[in-house]
């Protein structure tokens, strides 16, 4: 299994297994994806339908009543429904247009959106991103003071101690 | 996700705790595979250019989807460092998963264990999403000091 027999043929075997997997978890997420869509749409264009139905949406807010409570476009695909806005309450935040949220929630019986949970870019995940950067060349420098080429055509990856044993 | 710095702390940790030489390499490695082979190529192509590919990568976050890509991987060492180096960068994967399935996500779990045989996903909601940020500066220090100590014994002869 590990041996140097049949090199390619045993590369070539696991990528197509994982174009395999890659597909078949593509197509299963997509007709997942259209479920989800569809029923996104039949709650915005009739929120009565989907009373106290947990629901997660994508949103961008437009105006700001008085009260606290956001018109807002809901994301259906890759569109959003903005001949159906909704009215969000409970949001956090700053009350500017714009935002583009990720709400957890439901509609009550007056179609008002009632949030359970948010969460939006900011800067929390721009933070993640970096330190993940950071990480990320960490790990390589880490990796690169312990293994090297060795002078073999195939360069393969050796231990630094083992360099000469092995080359 | 916990971030790639604590992924890869863990991993060293852990590591440490068993070997003291290259092997620990291999360890971290394995320890970031998971999000090198989804995070990486999803915010690329789907956050910047917009495309599709979020169901498809995710397939590589699975446990054997981890397997096959270590196997794979396995074949850019040496013969002789072959297998060890499938074990390990495996094992680095698996603690990767596991500490992903700690974490709580936004709304359903959407880590999938039993892929491809089922798309059932879990998650054990421990804490919450950003909570490894809180303890990222202490690992830093942590792991910096560790390498440091490690380094001058290493250069001490021992």
């Amino acid at each position: 299994m590990f041996s140097d027999r049949y090199i390619p043929l045993k590369v070539l075997t696991s990528v197509i297994i994982l174009l395999l997997f890659g597909a078949y978890s593509h197509q299963h997420g997509k007709s997942e994806d259209e479920i989800a869509i569809k029923a996104i749409r039949s709650c915005v264009t009739s929120p009565v339908s989907c009373v106290d139905q947990p629901l997660v949406i994508r949103i961008r807010t437009g105006n700001w009543s008085k009260g606290g409570l956001a018109t807002a476009e809901v994301k259906a695909g890759s569109a959003y429904l903005s001949k159906h806005p909704i009215k969000v309450s409970r949001l956090v935040g700053k009350r500017s247009a714009g935002r583009i949220i990720d709400l957890l929630g439901s509609f009550d019986h007056t179609a008002l959106f009632i949030v359970t949970r948010q969460r939006e870019d900011d800067w929390i995940q721009t933070t993640k991103y970096l330190v993940s950067l950071a990480g990320l060349g960490l790990c390589l420098w880490f990796f690169t003071r312990l293994f090297n080429f060795s002078a073999r055509w195939r360069l393969p990856l050796i231990p630094r101690q083992s360099k000469t044993n092995d080359a | 996700m916990p971030d790639l710095l604590t992924h890869a702390a863990s991993g060293y940790l852990i590591g440490r705790g068993f070997y003291s030489d290259h092997r620990v390499a291999l360890i971290v490695f394995g320890s970031i595979l998971p999000d090198l082979m989804t995070r990486v190529p999803g915010i690329i192509l789907q956050r910047f250019l917009e495309l599709p590919v979020a169901h498809f990568f995710g397939a590589f976050h699975t446990p054997v989807a981890l397997a096959v890509a270590c196997y794979l991987i396995s074949f850019l060492f040496a013969q002789l460092h072959r297998q060890t180096s499938f074990l390990l960068m495996l094992a680095g994967a698996l603690l990767h998963f596991v500490l992903d399935l700690m974490q709580e996500q936004f709304y359903q779990p959407i880590y999938m264990p039993w892929f491809p045989f089922s798309f059932q996903a879990m998650q054990w909601s421990w804490f919450h999403i950003h909570a490894s940020l809180l303890v990222t500066p202490i690992l830093l220090i942590v792991i910096l000091w560790l390498w440091r100590k490690d380094n001058k014994l290493l250069s001490a002869g021992y």
